[in-house]
């Protein structure tokens, strides 16, 4: 048992160590501030850190990507920043010469939660906005980019009210439709564990882009990324978001890589890992500093 | 399509093009067949400074459109294929564009058919000579083209077909809402129908780019929408993209950001997939 909890650990580790499989020279030079408090809450700090290009001045307002970590228990979310992919994610956005937010927010704890951590990402993208200036982000230019079990919070503070100052919106491997999960047996299921709390239709629909975009006048491009080797119900929800996307007539890239795992940019180190991590920084790029 | 509407059509370019472009080298009218007294002809367009002697890999731009026998052998001369074929190769690729013959709603589709297979065989019997790498090709078709330019880039999966790309293009005729065919011309429908060789042939197939024009028929778009949904559920390797304002051709009729967005991705994908 000692054994197998020792493994686990070094399993998480090693996730955590796990770099982004793609790279552009220079890229570690970025500028980071790190750990600015965005919000306090029993007495927890939650932190964010901003990679700036690395021949930022601070005389200039840059758009900013907010990068939105994925979902699990409190204690291995506690430092999400922290994890080497992340690390790479906020230096890519800042080589393409953006300005990169990485945080920390909560765990929804199995959905039991989720109101709590869809606050700390509503916080801390005002928390952005408002210090602007200090930060030297262009409040009008906010590009989201979410994976995995981020989807649920990350996608509805990106999808909902239309806010304009959303250029853009990056999906990978995201959770799309929490009704998937309702409608389909346990057994596989990305939430282990305890049963899903009971939530209302409403709930439901708020953190489930696909229900988002179907009720949105307008949509901000989305490029949303599947991995082929997910859980199958994951994918499910993403071929609704898919399908309401091409229903609804909205500004879509949509990327597959058939050979993808989940967390496919740190564990898949192959062609089609660097062609859509290329394509998301380009996609970034057209939408934050070009249009 | 009418004269007037071609002749609209024929001094229309493409919304985006790179410095220089209209100066790259081409080699015109290149009979690849003769059926009887009409000989189909192609051009091919070469990168500015590709040394004799050497090959590239090849894109085969595959039309649509339902020309008259007076048309067809202008097919290739138009603005669209034209600054295709100058973008293509100021890329650094090889570009063929060429005539071939009209569907005749949908009357003759094995000819056409035949006309594609016929340009691909003689593109790789005569690679070294044009300066093609006969084993690194992809099919752009546009519109009615990707039915059969996407049944020669699909059928038996041949590996020399390392890309498709496909513009506004019908996936499939065999949706009986819009398409009607007897028991036996089924077989021939499916054929020319791409999401057909997802169902049969899903092993193999090369990296697909999907561009679907928002604001187009209900029909064409319907079979789009149907291929990408077959295409996830067979977890096939393909990008898709919607130009939500775009009309049929948003290529040469949308001169907005998203058109460009969308010819540059493509540029982007060829560079990923025939390098």
């Amino acid at each position: 048992m000692e054994e197998q909890d020792n493994r686990d650990n070094q399993e998480q580790d090693d996730f955590r160590l796990k770099p982004v499989v793609y790279a552009i020279p220079g890229m570690e030079e970025a500028i980071v501030q790190k750990d600015i408090v965005y919000k306090t809450v029993d007495e927890n700090e939650l932190k964010l850190d901003v990679y700036y290009p690395s021949n930022y001045t601070g005389e200039t307002r840059l758009p900013a990507v907010i990068f939105v970590h994925g979902d699990g228990p409190p204690e291995f979310l506690k430092d999400a920043k922290e994890w080497a992919a992340y690390t790479c994610w906020g230096q890519l956005a800042a080589a393409m010469g953006l300005i990169g937010v990485t945080f920390n927010h909560r765990s929804t704890e199995m959905l039991a939660k989720l109101y709590e951590a869809a606050s700390d990402v509503d916080d801390l993208i005002a928390f952005v906005r408002d210090d602007s200036k200090m930060l030297g982000i262009d409040a009008n230019k906010i590009g989201i980019w979410v994976c995995s079990a981020g989807g649920p919070i990350g996608l509805r503070s990106a999808l909902r009210d239309n806010q304009a100052y959303i250029r853009c919106i990056v999906s990978y491997y995201a959770i799309s439709d929490l009704k998937v999960y309702y409608e389909e047996p346990q057994e596989e299921t990305e939430f282990p564990g305890p049963p899903l709390p009971d939530l209302s239709q409403e709930v439901l629909d708020e953190f489930s882009s696909a229900a988002l975009v179907n009720k949105s006048a307008t949509v901000a491009p989305l490029l949303v990324v599947r991995a082929g080797l997910d859980d199958p119900r994951l994918n499910a929800s993403i071929a609704r978001l898919v399908t309401m996307a091409v229903t609804k007539n909205v500004n879509i890239d949509f990327m597959n890589h058939a050979t993808g795992q989940h967390a496919f940019d740190m564990l898949d180190d192959d062609a089609r890992s660097k062609e859509i991590i290329q394509a998301t920084l380009e996609f970034l790029k057209i939408h934050l500093l070009e249009i | 399509m009418d004269k007037a509407t071609f002749n609209e059509l024929a001094s229309k370019r493409l919304v985006y093009a790179v410095p220089d472009m209209e100066q790259v080298p081409v080699r015109k009218d290149i009979t690849f067949k003769q059926i009887g007294e009409l000989a189909l002809k192609m051009d091919v367009y070469y990168p500015w400074e590709m040394e004799p002697g050497t090959t590239r890999p090849a894109v085969i731009l595959v039309s649509g459109g339902d020309l008259s026998p007076e048309l067809l052998v202008r097919g290739k001369d138009i603005g669209l294929y034209i600054s295709y074929g100058q973008l293509i190769a100021a890329s650094g690729f090889v570009a063929v564009t060429f005539n071939h013959r009209s569907i005749e709603g949908y009357t003759k589709l094995h000819e056409v058919g035949s006309d594609i297979d016929d340009l691909v065989s003689y593109v790789r019997e005569n690679a070294s000579s044009l300066g093609i790498d006969a084993h690194a090709l992809c099919i752009w078709a546009f519109s009615a083209g990707a039915l059969y330019g996407l049944r020669t880039a699909m059928r038996g999966t041949p590996p020399y077909i390392r890309c498709i790309v496909s513009y506004y293009g019908g996936m499939s005729i065999l949706n009986k809402e819009y398409f009607h065919y007897s028991p036996e011309e089924e077989p021939t429908f499916q054929e020319f129908s791409p999401v057909y060789y997802l169902r049969t042939e899903p092993g193999n197939i090369p990296p697909l780019f999907i561009a679907k024009a928002g604001l187009d028929q209900p029909a064409l778009n319907k079979s789009i929408d149907e291929f990408v949904q077959e295409a996830s559920t067979r977890n096939i390797p393909f990008t898709f993209v919607n130009h939500p304002a775009g009309r049929h051709g948003f290529d040469i009729f949308n001169d907005d950001a998203r058109s460009r967005e969308i010819i540059r991705m493509t540029v982007e994908f060829l560079k990923e997939h025939l390098i």
